[in-house]
């Protein structure tokens, strides 16, 4: 007895497997080594997409990213004005004043999300070298082009990048930011580099497509004011021939008809799994409304001023998005206060989850391309017949009265007419910020409206603190922070 | 009748009285045959103060004979002759001799020994002398722990021990408790002491605490101790300093708790049957806006709001007693011990009930235990603690971590001229109202809202021990802790605010522990010279798997939560996970005195967990001790019964709370692409193979005291406690592609002393008053924080107010970090020359400083304001008997401690405006009549999210509780069965003296997490009267 404990003893303190009982044991998650091994399983190609949906994950579980896209610049320029719940303190108020601090969290997401995509965008680039299949060749465009978006949505918010080459890793945290050119080559290059990777046929929704690639050119070349550069990456959009104008043009943001053949490149948004639904339709329906299905209401709501609903043309089709009185759920109508319009652009999803609804991002749409090739070739030749049948094309799909050439007799005129029409087509959708810094507008509209926090270091966000604290190579935050 | 007994349809306490009056006529019928008999030459009964002394020894001096006392003190002591000398002792008395004489009854009534300094204590892997004793063990034994409606274990500490800061940062049935050692000496790691259940470490996870569908969070979910009965427990040891933690290693930097159940004991069968019943109702409800002073405040600030309502339907609400209610409160427990020399039991079986004062919820105890011991041969024992229990918690949503949510909470903002019911008797859930629209009427959680947690555990540990020599004993010991929870939610339509759809969700976890542990001791007394050695090797493993299904979208609630496939397959959705942790141990101790005057102690641990990184598997954890038995030298006045110091230093360690924090980890996910579901991995954090546990170095300066034959004992401690390599996550740059991995990093120091004082003020023959004081400050103070961002953590949220929380060196953990008021503007024109907080600012709005003096009001600004660590806590009891009539009064508080008082900050910056709020805020807001009001106009909504919280809100949450009150009664029984019979009044959380003006100055809703304390929407204070008995034969 008393030899056979002390053998016990021995064995357990001397053992070697007391050793590995050390080790953790995963269950349900993967290891690093477990994801190389499925990747000698499934094949690179197999694996490249996978990583490739991580990145467009990133993207997407951003839980808001629609909020950080859409919402905080349509608040900035008063497109919108948030009210109620806890949304209107947190989250639309330091947008309407000018008043985030450092780490707002949601502009923090926006830097964290979108390099995450880009190191999962790194890890195809990494393991697809060869182009010899059309399967590759598509997967190694659409992360080219992929990363170009995220540099180009990053490069919008922060100015001077990152440009990160690899994927993710604690030792390479000592990378400086590149210059403006170095940092609008590579925006360039990757989606210059995506479009011709990718072929014609793609899809329009999730996955990158060659439209998709070619439309955020052309919106990056506007924004520089590149405008032959900004115009025939436009007309390039055009003779792909895939997309044109949705007749109906409130059925292109709706649920119902997802997919319309205007849109060159979307996130989509599924109701059936948690990470990927959005609160996008369910934020902007005002108090009370009849709801549709198991969509859900929730305490915040959007509002747009009257004088902007006001300012359509009679006919505008646009205008029908933006009702004062709405059916409530007692068979009555309710009304909003005066001085506001519901937000109904987006509407409800029947099919959503409460609050959590499928409601898709649509990042760009072929009006956009036509309207941003008016405007570059007003830049470049003055008023011409080319832009005023651009803008009609938007226009009469509306039922809004045409435009002449006869009215315009400067740029400038043009110019202002092209801002406005921009106004009214893509209220909402996240573009008018960049429209009024690229006129230089932003922040003078928002002191007009008495917005006094308003200054022209605002035109940027604050990177997060953690890149400043922990990144040897980046000292200080963009000016004004 | 036993289908009766069982069916789940009845009532609780139907329920509870007809299993009561059953046990009672079993155990009656049992103690009739425990009557004595039989022909004697000397009887007679041994008593202590006036209570039958079961088990005392009678034995004849200076001849190898002796007796034990019965049930009910009585003994017979046999051929003895009228020189024979009696000697009558027992466990905590002081023995009296007597001589036979011609007597041939003898009855005796015993003198409790007040001198404790002999008791027997237990500490890790063994047990002590107190007097021998060289680390900080504070010892409480069963009849000192709190009384009343205690359902766990550590409500019966609250207050009773120096340098242990009890809070129930809930007060649901069932709610969470958060526990303190020492302070508070991590960040990120857990904070929470290791519990050693008689000698098995136990794993206290939360089970059921994780988030579900369409409830938050309850991060003051079940406490996992409240499936242990207080009514098993004989004694808990508390170990604070290295000396006697390090012995626990890696998981003993927080305090060890060790608590020992009750055994049986060499005698006949005592049966004790406690019983108790009380009611709770709300301490206090909170002072809010009554109708119609809701109607003028709304009027004023906020016209045609009541306008807009059609007069006939103004109603007359008072949501708060809506949802509120009277609860009963019950606990039954009956054991039975005994035994002889080679074998004792103790069995006992309990019920507890106690009902929430908030309709709908409640929390339910079933459990039984058998402790057994047995003397094989004169080498061989064995050990068996078994316990079972089934935990049956109805909870509400209340203090769940969000806002807008919970019936307490919606009823203290809810609009007062809201009719709750329609005139069909349904809820009111009227989405047109404009109120109704936007927050959900109370009564919905109530009836719209099913939760219901059941939790079995079994524990039990078994031990052999075979002495291999005289002095060398061998313990091999085996111990299991599995707990089995499920938890049932059921959300009708009329719960959530504007969806039409039921939610059903069934989440079971199993967590299962195991532990093999075998040691050796050694002890051996020499001249001059004693030694106790022990050491031994421990193996530990902790499992953890759970399954989750949800389903929405059902069309009936009938057929829902048991039929869940029933649902929209669409949004149905199943989840599982199982993790795997393993510690292996090797640990190590010398004790020693050299002419019982110089103690020694050193201690070793090395620890491996499989949490640690794959460079840092081991741990080692020494520690010294060393005390000096002043009283035994000749200069040290006689009047000293005790004068000890004792000195120790060590190490202990406090392992990642989580699993696998230390290794790069994926996880497959599924996402839409094209309409086509592709499976992707996501990175969950990059690997740090360093990663290890956080480091406690600690120094401990005790003296032991006691004087004038121990009237009056005491202890003096001072602690530091120096902690670094503190657990982070993050230091990676977003640039990175990942922000997420851990690493140690940091430092941050808790220090205090402690003051334990009981004294016998009087100690006539029928007259006792006796007072036990406990008295402890604490410091705490982040000093490094290396490596993280901005060398601060910021943190806050629940409420609109920013990162109102800073961690940062020179500050204490959690601080308040707001803007700072300045009053109420009372001119425009004051509002334009000074950087304001809002665009929109009027004439009685709040004025804040711009204290960096930048011109504008923006983050440097922000000012700490207070702490939520108390400076300084006390316990005070003083007992009082009088024949057989006592008095206890019970009272603590705590002292320096401030508490962002959430509700005061929405009663200034509501949601909306309608909501209803403190009447002390309106009642001081500020109008042209009233300009030196404290608060401003509540007029208009502010824009700047920012200064919602502010330091109006940061209140000082020192407060003095008269804790419990309890009057008793020894019934003199004459009878033949009853041993003792006690009965007892009882009133508890009598009385808050505090300045606090929200509804419970320990709240968080957070339940431990420091980094974000906050009181709102807390689950309201109960008092508790009640009436109890105690019965044994």
């Amino acid at each position: 007895m008393r030899k056979y404990i002390l053998f016990i003893l021995i064995l357990c303190l001397f053992s070697s497997s007391c050793e590995d009982l050390l080790e953790e044991e995963t269950f349900g998650e993967l290891r690093e080594d477990e994801v190389d091994r499925l990747i000698e399983e499934a094949g690179v190609v197999g694996v490249g997409f996978s990583f490739l949906a991580s990145g467009y994950a990133s993207n997407r579980l951003l839980d808001r990213a629609f909020a950080a896209y859409i919402h905080a610049p349509s608040l900035m320029t008063g497109e919108v004005d948030g009210s109620g719940g806890t949304w209107e303190f947190s989250v639309s108020n330091p947008f309407e004043e000018y008043s985030w601090d450092l780490d707002q969290f949601m502009i923090n997401q926006v830097y964290n999300r979108q390099y995450a995509a880009i190191s999962n965008c790194n890890r195809v680039t990494d393991l697809i070298t060869v182009t010899s299949d059309s399967l590759s060749t598509t997967i190694l465009g659409q992360a080219h082009a992929l990363r170009g978006y995220s540099y180009w949505m990053l490069y919008d918010y922060f100015g001077r990048l990152i440009i990160s080459e690899s994927r993710p890793n604690a030792n390479i945290i000592d990378q400086s930011r590149a210059t403006l050119e170095e940092t609008q080559a590579q925006i360039e290059s990757d989606l210059r580099i995506g479009a011709d990777l990718i072929p014609e046929a793609s899809s329009r929704l999730g996955v990158m497509s060659k439209g998709g690639a070619l439309g955020i050119l052309t919106r990056f070349y506007l924004n520089e004011k590149r405008w032959a550069d900004a115009a025939n990456t436009a007309l390039e959009v055009m003779d792909l021939g895939a997309f044109s104008l949705d007749n109906d043009f409130g059925s292109i943001f709706k649920q119902t008809s997802e997919g319309s053949q205007e849109i060159l490149w979307g996130i989509p948004y599924q109701v059936n799994n948690a990470n990927e639904a959005t609160i996008l339709g369910a934020l902007t329906l005002p108090p009370g409304i009849l709801l549709q299905g198991g969509q859900g209401n929730l305490p915040a709501h959007l509002r747009v001023p009257a004088d902007f609903v006001e300012s359509f043309a009679d006919g505008d089709v646009r205008q029908n998005e933006y009702p004062r009185e709405y059916p409530n759920g007692s068979g009555g109508t309710s009304t909003l206060p005066d001085g506001f319009h519901a937000c109904l652009k987006y509407g409800q999803d029947p099919g959503a989850n409460g609050a959590a609804g499928g409601i898709d991002h649509i990042v760009v749409r072929y009006a956009d391309i036509l309207l941003m090739r008016a405007e570059a070739l007003n830049e470049l030749n003055g008023p011409n017949q080319e832009s005023i049948d651009l803008i009609n094309q938007v226009r009469t799909r509306s039922n809004a009265p045409e435009l002449s050439l006869s009215n315009f007799s400067s740029t400038e005129q043009l110019r202002d007419a092209i801002l406005q029409e921009r106004a009214w087509e893509f209220h909402f959708e996240g573009l008018r910020r960049r429209d009024l810094i690229r006129h230089g507008k932003l922040v003078s509209d928002a002191l007009a409206r008495g917005k006094a926090n308003a200054e022209d270091f605002r035109l940027l966000f604050p990177l997060p603190s953690a890149e400043i604290d922990n990144n040897p190579s980046v000292n200080e935050n963009n000016p004004g922070y | 009748m036993k289908s009766q007994m069982f069916n789940h349809k009845k009532k609780p306490m139907q329920k509870y009285i007809k299993m009561f009056y059953i046990l009672s006529l079993i155990f009656c019928s049992i103690c009739n045959s425990y009557v004595a008999e039989g022909q004697i030459t000397v009887t007679g009964k041994v008593t202590g103060e006036g209570e039958a002394l079961l088990g005392a020894t009678i034995s004849v001096e200076g001849e190898n004979k002796g007796v034990v006392a019965d049930v009910n003190g009585s003994y017979r002591v046999e051929s003895l002759t009228p020189e024979s000398i009696l000697v009558f002792s027992f466990v905590g008395f002081v023995s009296q001799t007597v001589k036979v004489g011609n007597q041939t009854v003898i009855d005796i009534d015993l003198e409790p020994d007040l001198e404790t300094l002999g008791e027997v204590i237990v500490v890790g892997y063994g047990t002590i002398q107190r007097s021998d004793l060289t680390g900080a063990v504070s010892s409480i034994k069963s009849e000192d722990l709190n009384v009343g409606a205690i359902q766990s274990v550590q409500q019966s500490l609250q207050g009773r021990i120096a340098g242990v800061q009890i809070s129930q940062t809930s007060a649901e049935p069932g709610g969470g408790l958060n526990i303190r050692v020492r302070g508070s000496g991590s960040i990120n790691g857990g904070t929470q002491p290791l519990y050693v259940i008689d000698g098995v470490p136990i794993n206290n996870a939360n089970l059921l605490g994780s988030q579900s569908a369409g409830i938050p969070q309850d991060n003051n979910a079940s406490n996992p101790l409240a499936s242990i009965s207080p009514d098993d427990i004989a004694s808990i040891e508390v170990l604070k300093d290295a000396s006697a933690t390090a012995i626990y290693g890696a998981r003993g930097a927080n305090g060890v708790v060790m608590i020992t159940t009750k055994r049986g004991f060499e005698g006949k069968g005592k049966i004790s049957i406690d019983h108790y019943t009380g009611v709770q109702s709300v301490l206090e409800q909170p002072d809010i806006l009554t109708t119609q002073e809701y109607i003028d405040f709304q009027n004023a600030v906020n016209p045609g709001y009541i306008a807009g309502k059609n007069t006939e339907e103004i109603g007359d609400t008072d949501w708060l007693d809506l949802v509120t209610r009277d609860a009963v409160v019950t606990n039954t427990n009956v054991s039975f011990s005994g035994g002889n020399e080679s074998s004792k039991y103790f069995i006992s079986g309990g019920y507890f009930l106690q009902e929430g004062i908030i309709e709908n919820t409640s929390s339910e105890r079933y459990s039984f235990r058998i402790n057994l011991d047995n003397k094989i041969n004169e080498r061989v024992r064995t050990n068996l603690s078994l316990t079972t229990s089934l935990l049956v918690n109805n909870p509400a949503t209340e203090g769940a971590g969000q806002d807008d949510r919970g019936p307490f909470s919606n009823a203290f903002q809810f609009d007062p001229t809201i009719n709750p019911r329609n005139a069909d008797g349904t809820i009111n859930v009227d989405q047109n109202d404009p109120f109704l629209g936007d927050f959900l009427n109370p009564l919905a959680f109530i009836e719209g809202q099913d939760i219901n947690a059941n939790t079995n555990r079994t524990f039990g540990a078994f031990d052999v021990s075979y002495d291999i020599f005289r002095n060398l004993t061998a313990k091999a010991k085996i111990g299991i802790d599995r707990q089995f929870g499920r938890r049932e939610i059921l959300i009708d339509s009329i719960a959530l605010l504007n969806v039409n759809n039921i939610i059903a969700q069934i989440f079971e976890q199993e967590r299962t522990s195991t532990l093999l542990e075998i040691t050796l001791n050694y002890n051996k007394s020499f001249k001059n010279f004693n030694l106790d050695l022990v050491g031994g090797t421990t193996f530990e493993e902790f499992n953890v798997r759970d399954v989750t299904a949800k389903g929405e979208g059902f069309v009936t609630l009938d057929q829902s939560l048991y039929a869940i496939g029933a649902g929209d397959d669409e949004l149905s959705n199943l989840g599982s996970s199982r993790q795997t942790s393993r510690l292996f141990s090797n640990f190590f101790r010398a004790q020693s005195s050299i002419k019982d005057k110089i103690l020694v102690t050193g201690s070793l641990r090395v620890d491996g967990s499989s949490r640690f990184g794959r460079n840092n598997k081991y741990g080692f954890f020494p520690s010294g001790a060393v005390g000096y038995k002043l009283h035994e030298e000749s200069f040290i006045p006689k009047f000293f019964d005790q004068f000890k110091v004792r000195a120790s230093y060590g190490v202990s360690g406090n392992q990642p709370n989580l699993n696998y924090l230390s290794l790069d980890l994926y996880r497959l996910r599924e996402l839409t692409l094209d309409s086509a579901e592709v499976i992707f991995p996501e990175q969950i954090r990059l690997a740090n193979p360093d990663l290890q546990w956080e480091t406690t170095n600690q120094l401990n300066i005790g003296i032991d005291f006691a004087v004038f034959k121990t009237r009056l004992m005491g202890t003096i401690e001072y602690y530091h406690k120096n902690t670094q390599n503190l657990l982070f996550q993050g230091r990676l740059p977003g640039s990175s592609g990942t922000t997420n991995s851990w690493f140690n990093s940091g430092r941050l120091v808790n220090s205090g002393f402690e003051l334990t004082l009981s004294t016998i003020n009087v100690d006539k023959s029928d007259f006792v008053w006796t007072t036990d004081l406990q008295f402890t400050t604490l410091h705490n103070e982040v000093k490094e924080l290396d490596g993280i961002s901005g060398n601060r953590i910021r943190t806050g949220g629940g409420i609109s107010g920013g990162n109102f929380i800073l961690t940062e060196p020179g500050l204490p953990i959690g601080s308040y970090y707001v803007f700072e008021t300045d009053g109420v503007y009372q001119s425009q024109e004051e509002i334009d020359n000074t950087p304001h907080a809002d665009a929109n600012d009027t004439v009685g709005s709040l004025k804040f400083k711009d204290n960096n003096e930048n011109g504008r009001l923006d983050d440097g600004d922000r000012v700490v304001a207070g702490n939520p660590l108390p400076d300084f806590t006390f316990g005070i009891r003083n007992s009082f008997k009088y024949k057989g009539v006592s008095l206890d009064i019970f009272i603590d508080g705590q002292f320096g401690a401030e508490l962002a008082n959430a509700n005061l900050a929405r009663s200034i910056y509501p949601q909306q405006p309608t909501r209803n709020r403190f009447a002390f805020v309106v009642d001081d807001r500020w109008t042209p009549e009233n300009t030196g009001a404290t608060y401003p106009s509540l007029v208009g909504a502010p824009r700047n999210a920012n200064v919602v919280l502010n330091d109006l809100a940061i209140e000082d949450a020192s407060f003095v509780r008269i804790q419990s009150i309890r009057l008793g009664y020894r019934i003199p029984v004459k009878s033949n069965t009853i041993g003792s019979l006690n009965v007892y009044l009882l009133g508890q959380n009598l009385l808050y003296f505090t300045e606090y003006t929200g509804l419970n100055p320990e709240a968080n809703v957070n339940g431990g997490n420091q980094l974000n304390v906050l009181d709102i929407n807390p689950y309201p204070l109960a008092r508790t009267f009640m009436a109890g008995f105690n019965i044994t034969f």
